[in-house]
């Protein structure tokens, strides 16, 4: 094939097929030929742009933190777990990738100045309030950043600030908005009720027996004990069979005896060093003869470090490396560390590195431990072992030892366990791990309440294990009359009480339609009068149910509007709404009140404008 | 093929290969060099531009930021500063957020023409449908103030309105109400209602506030009606 190509490709085709190569190299670069697609580690796509699962695992440990850091230890554990706030975290973060690519598709842009000098002035990278660029690949390296990563992680950052604060800061609210707003939040209403009272109408109320009989018949349904159950199990917990075992002194001393004899004692040493790269035209060892003569001198050898040392890092601190416990640094190295005794400086050691000059600041050695010291830790050690091997033995025998059982008493013997018995419980499950799903869906599986069958057993975690089998099954009853009589009429009088309070409020509302005057009516019906001038829908001293329906009525036009509401203590109010006023916002708080409904607005549009990209966008969640 | 022929066999192919192709190569390769300076030419002078448009919004920004009221003189350097960034780079984001700002500033001095003037420049030269359908609210929300009901109406039509569906609704209700046709406010109040987005859930109180303001004696009788008929 390629034979062919090259055959036609001649001529005007070959500057075609040239040209037509351009294209893509130009703007693409080659990279784009050999950097492979694929789906995996991504969290999710927004438009070409695919959000990484390690970014995604890092906002979620930064946003554990900022709860923990907010709310300390009260936080309960599952609304910090990776599941619980994964979704919103990711949630934001596409939100986030959409506001950058809208910004980038608007030609907007940081230029290298603007950055140059944000990183400039920022005091995170200053010593001595000036920037050290030292500082500044110190700090980078240590969260893991290029300075060219650290710079577009910052470049989107600003943009998205821009966008997003271009949007919320050019809301507003017009004046005829407020006054609008203002004549219905602010509303007053002009209103007088009387109160029909709940107790003094449900002690004419009457309940027959036959009344009673009926509900109990027709309501059975509603009238159901609770479906229960109790049994009979095995547990296996690694951690009660380790507390239950006694490890003898003997063991103990045994134990301790074999680790004194493993004992290495290890020491910690701090180093510091001089380091001079290799160079190919001998001045290495000119400066390294300069450095040695220095030494003799008696010149400090962290002024020589700062002065001569290559490697960046340590130079500045005086070539300190800080503390190495022998597996730090290359074998050569510490060797020669290891040989020197406190402020010595070694003879010039040559590693990959080049050629350094090793002083050992401080040395710390780790005591060899005590049989006290080590009791605790021995012995939990020991039976922790030992009920490791109980604990496999009962994974490895009980499914045999249960299997088509008639009992569980068997296994129980055989391996030295107990059999317990559980309270009474319901589908919701019982304590402990008798309250895990998994044992909770066996336990309610037709084979075990049903058939009776021993269940099978049921691995909870790694290291608890549980085997059932049922003791009583109480399926849900009725509840005999006498149990639930009281219930009954107290429901019916309820229910009556109200039939008849309403016929009388409607009574009254048909009175005061005919054009009654209420404070006769309630005279003369002995009822409470009550006049609220000028309520407010926050009027305080009333019920949010008496103003929630004042506040439902039409405006009054000739005529009062009458109408009943029932209050959630039984009451019911005949209310007569005489007049509406729209509210006004007091024009020297204007001002504030518009600042204060544009922030409001400015959270709304943001959501709708952000929901909006959302709606415009390719998203795909892997 | 070609491992078949011997050493001076190749050469004499390339050879000739370059007698007959020489010349074609060539004027490949200088496109393609040229095409990529050119490129990166083009490039260069995108970013140039798209940095001075920056630079005057950071300006037209800092200009409007002041805490306590503006001065005249930053309002008209802001205006200023709008103009230019219109004229030079109307396609730039800069551009239309620059004009959603000094609209801001022209409703709190209270020139709801020019505020108008500014969102619509918006609605009319952005392609961006998101910055489009916020522009639209809010210019609709200006011709409110302005009373010119037909224009709240047709800007903020219930067509393609997409998630701001319930926030149009909510502001043709407001026009429809200010015109005294309560049972078209009413309507548009209850479609404002039932499409409330529950990121939206907080307007719920005060859409709910305007319905029940506009209940009439007809509308509770039948609620009454229907309470008794449930029960």
């Amino acid at each position: 094939m390629l034979q062919s190509i090259r055959e036609t490709a001649k001529g005007g085709m070959a500057i075609f097929i040239v040209a037509i190569l351009i294209i893509p190299f130009a703007l693409f670069g080659v990279d784009s030929l050999f950097l492979q697609d694929s789906s995996q580690g991504q969290a999710a796509k927004v438009n070409d742009e695919s959000i990484s699962e390690v970014a995604v695992g890092q906002a979620v440990r930064v946003q554990k933190q900022q709860l923990l850091d907010r709310f300390g230890d009260q936080v309960p554990a599952d609304l910090l777990s990776d599941e619980r706030l994964r979704g919103p975290v990711l949630q934001r973060l596409i939100q986030r990738q959409l506001l950058s690519q809208s910004a980038l598709e608007g030609d907007m842009i940081v230029s290298d100045t603007e950055l140059d000098r944000l990183i400039i002035d920022s005091p995170q990278f200053q010593r001595d309030s000036q920037f050290d660029p030292q500082l500044f690949t110190q700090l980078l390296r240590m969260q893991g950043y290029t300075p060219l990563m650290y710079k577009n992680l910052l470049i989107d950052d600003i943009l998205v600030n821009q966008h997003a604060s271009a949007i919320n800061d050019s809301a507003f609210i017009t004046t005829a908005s407020i006054e609008q707003l203002a004549a219905i939040t602010q509303q007053e209403r002009d209103f007088q009720y009387v109160a029909l009272d709940y107790d003094k109408v449900a002690s004419q109320a009457s309940i027959s027996e036959e009344e009673v009989q009926s509900f109990y018949e027709e309501n059975q349904a509603g009238l159901m004990t609770r479906e229960e159950i109790s049994v009979e199990y095995i547990e296996v917990k690694l951690n009660s069979l380790a507390a239950a075992i006694k490890v003898s002194e003997e063991d103990i001393v045994a134990q301790f005896k074999q680790d004194l004899a493993s004992f290495e004692a290890s020491i910690q040493r701090q180093a510091a060093h001089i380091l001079i790269e290799p160079k190919t035209d001998g001045s290495d060892q000119t400066i390294l003869q300069e450095i040695q003569s220095k030494l003799a001198s008696g010149e400090a050898f962290d002024e020589l470090a700062k002065q001569y040392s290559d490697d960046l890092g340590s130079k500045a601190f005086g070539g300190d490396l800080g503390i190495t416990d022998g597996s730090t640094f290359p074998e050569a190295f510490e060797t020669a560390l290891a040989s020197l005794d406190v402020g010595e400086v070694s003879e010039p050691v040559t590693t990959d590195s080049g050629i350094h000059l090793i002083k050992l600041i401080s040395e710390q050695s780790t005591e060899a431990p005590t049989l006290d010291g080590m009791r605790t830790t021995i012995a939990e050690s020991l039976s922790l072992a030992e009920a490791e091997a109980k604990y496999l033995e009962a994974v490895e025998a009980l499914p045999e030892l249960t299997y088509n059982a008639d009992s569980l008493e068997y296994a129980a013997n055989d391996l030295e366990l107990t059999i317990k018995q559980s309270q009474r419980f319901g589908r919701e499950g019982g304590s402990g791990l008798l309250g895990n799903n998994q044992v909770v869906a066996a336990i309610f599986h037709d084979d075990f309440l049903i058939n009776g069958q021993i269940s099978d057993v049921i691995e909870v975690s790694d290291t608890e294990l549980i085997v059932l089998k049922l003791k009583e099954h109480l399926p849900p009853s009725v509840k005999p009359l006498e149990s639930v009589r009281e219930d009954i009429v107290q429901q019916l009088t309820r229910e009556q009480t109200e039939i008849l309070l309403r016929a009388k409020a409607d009574k009254h509302i048909q009175t005061l339609n005919n054009g009654a005057d209420i404070e006769a009516l309630a005279r003369e019906n002995n009822l409470e009068w009550q006049v609220q001038l000028a309520g407010t829908r926050q009027q305080a001293g009333l019920e949010q149910e008496l103003l929630q329906h004042i506040f439902s009525l039409p405006h009054p036009e000739s005529n009062p509007i009458t109408s009943g509401v029932q209050l959630d203590d039984g009451n019911y109010l005949v209310v007569q709404l005489t007049k509406v006023v729209a509210g006004q916002v007091p024009a020297e708080q204007l001002a504030s009140v518009q600042n204060q409904l544009a922030i409001q607005q400015s959270q709304n549009e943001f959501a709708l404008f952000q929901m909006a990209l959302e709606q415009n966008a390719d998203i795909k969640i892997y | 093929m070609s491992q078949h022929l011997t050493e001076e066999e190749q050469i004499a192919s390339m050879k000739q290969w370059w007698d007959h192709n020489g010349k074609s190569a060539l004027i490949a390769v200088a496109i393609g060099v040229s095409g990529y300076f050119g490129w990166g030419a083009y490039q260069d002078q995108q970013r140039a531009n798209a940095e001075a448009a920056g630079a005057e919004y950071q300006q037209l920004v800092a200009a409007v930021s002041a805490d306590q009221g503006l001065s005249d003189e930053q309002k008209a350097t802001a205006n200023h500063l709008l103009t230019v960034l219109q004229e030079e780079h109307g396609s730039s984001l800069y551009a239309a957020q620059g004009a959603l700002l000094v609209a801001k500033l022209a409703v709190m001095d209270n020139k709801l023409s020019a505020a108008a003037e500014h969102l619509q420049w918006v609605l009319d030269g952005s392609s961006d449908t998101p910055i489009k359908l916020l522009a639209a609210a809010r210019l609709a929300r200006v011709k409110l103030a302005q009373e010119q009901y037909d224009d709240v109406m047709s800007i903020a039509a219930d067509k393609d309105s997409g998630v701001f569906k319930s926030t149009y609704a909510e502001i043709r209700a407001d026009a429809q109400l200010a015109q005294g046709n309560t049972s078209a406010a009413r309507a548009e109040y209850q479609l404002a209602l039932e499409n409330l987005l529950p990121e939206e859930a907080s307007r719920g109180g005060l859409l709910q506030m305007k319905l029940d303001d506009l209940q009439t004696v007809f509308t509770i009788s039948t609620e009454d009606v229907t309470d008794e008929v449930s029960e």
